[in-house]
């Protein structure tokens, strides 16, 4: 094999597959960096066709970070950045991948960080959506990397959600889809209900804008509780009389009681 | 809510108002204090909220439970708070800021799993905080109360 050939199949399999099998980013903001009060931490914001990335890593040598990344109307990360060794060749990202309805407008957004995630505050311009109107545009939320739980210990993380709605007729015109998908290398999820806390070791997984009591339901009635890399896919399906969106409970994952990382996850509910 | 009222009237009348109003300077310095200490929102209200509790519980327990007890009990008493208060200010307040500190976490490293639990736990550690308010509040203003001379010696009114 020649060189030539050899440099191109090693960039192949080097490249950063994974992000763009999700999104592929036709416009990246630079690498940004938050650096106030001995915190110092890399951001990046990208946007594909109709989806949009948010990214976190912490830099060699310094220590658990919290963070919180967000705009006026949704949260685009909440975590923990586990600290990373100042001998690490480089650190994690954690990331989040959102489909963007309609327009997505490049504007500012609030980086706030430290205690409480509130000590230090940046804002830096990064891709937002401008919310459209009368259409029932699907919405798909990725969250994955390394999160750090209270005892220290990282966990791999990796998880899509989706949620789209569509007309089709009859007594109970709209048809509700959830999808939720475990991804590569992740470790598996126990999916949880809102205000039951879990004792239960390993990790949780609560979409909270999905879980109404006719999305439970379901799964009670289909028997599923995790999300493992044997049945990594779960799909829902609800018909409703009419359809309302619910962008205010995040998509969490908890180890233990802890809620480790979070991102808003709309979901398309039944209107009660 | 008028027993209460009369309740602090008492205490004013016990105190003076020249003490009061030191009791008041006092307690605003230290709902401020957390501005200079700490740039988390979050954590200055929890301070100040707690200081404000710990501010009235410090001036009407003070007041009354040494009332009459006479001068030298009294400024005796003033020392102990004087100094409880500069404990509970800088173990329970100041010391976990540092620890938080990530440059002082940096520097320490056995400092690194306590400021990682402090971080995990925030609402613990905000309630520690909380009670470093508190404490520092009813420690200061009742080691003012003491000073004050009628305190010791009531004069008047209900107390005469």
């Amino acid at each position: 094999m020649r060189a030539s050939q050899l440099a191109i199949l090693v960039l192949f399999f080097c490249a950063p597959l994974r992000a763009q099998s999700d999104c592929q980013e036709l416009e990246k903001t630079p690498i940004g960096t938050a650096n106030q009060k001995g915190y110092l931490f890399n951001y990046q914001s990208g946007r594909g066709n109709e989806c949009r990335t948010y990214r976190l890593r912490n830099t060699q040598g310094k220590l658990l970070t919290p963070a919180l990344w967000q705009d006026t109307q949704e949260i685009f990360l909440d975590v923990n950045l586990p600290e990373c060794q100042i001998s690490a060749k480089e650190c994690p990202w954690t990331e989040a991948v959102k489909t963007s309805i309609s327009e997505v407008i490049k504007g500012p957004t609030t980086l706030s960080y430290g205690i409480n995630k509130d000590e230090c505050q940046d804002d830096p311009d990064a891709y937002r959506r401008q919310p459209a109107e009368g259409k029932f545009p699907a919405f798909m939320t990725i969250i994955r990397g390394v999160v750090a739980e209270p005892n220290g210990k990282s966990h791999s993380v990796a998880v899509k959600v989706i949620s789209s709605a569509k007309p089709v007729g009859g007594d109970k015109p709209y048809l509700l889809l959830y999808r939720m998908e475990l991804l590569e290398r992740s470790e598996p999820f126990r999916l949880l209900r809102p205000g039951v806390p879990s004792e239960l070791q390993g990790l949780g997984l609560l979409w909270g804008a999905a879980a109404t009591r006719q999305f439970l339901s379901q799964l009670d009635a289909k028997e599923i509780t995790n999300l493992t890399p044997e049945r990594n896919v779960l799909s829902i399906e609800l018909r409703t009389r009419s359809v309302s969106l619910d962008e205010s409970h995040p998509l969490a994952i908890f180890a233990g009681k802890n809620r480790i990382a979070a991102t808003t996850a709309p979901a398309y509910i039944p209107k009660e | 809510m008028s027993q209460v009222l009369h309740r602090a009237k008492e205490a004013v009348h016990l105190v003076g108002v020249l003490y009061t109003l030191g009791s008041v300077a006092a307690l605003a310095i230290e709902v401020a204090a957390p501005h200079t200490l700490t740039t988390s929102h979050t954590l200055r209200v929890w301070i100040a909220a707690g200081a404000i509790l710990g501010a009235i519980m410090g001036y009407l327990r003070t007041a009354f439970a040494f009332a009459r007890k006479g001068r030298d009990v009294c400024l005796s008493a003033a020392t102990k708070y004087a100094v409880s208060f500069v404990l509970s200010f800088l173990l329970l307040i100041v010391v976990p800021l540092l620890v938080l500190n990530p440059q002082v976490a940096e520097r320490h490293q056995s400092l690194r799993a306590v400021r990682e639990f402090l971080i995990n736990w925030m609402l613990l550690t905000n309630f520690v905080e909380f009670l470093g308010g508190a404490a520092a509040a009813f420690f200061l203003i009742g080691a003012i109360v003491l000073c004050s001379p009628h305190v010791a010696n009531p004069r008047g009114g209900i107390y005469k």
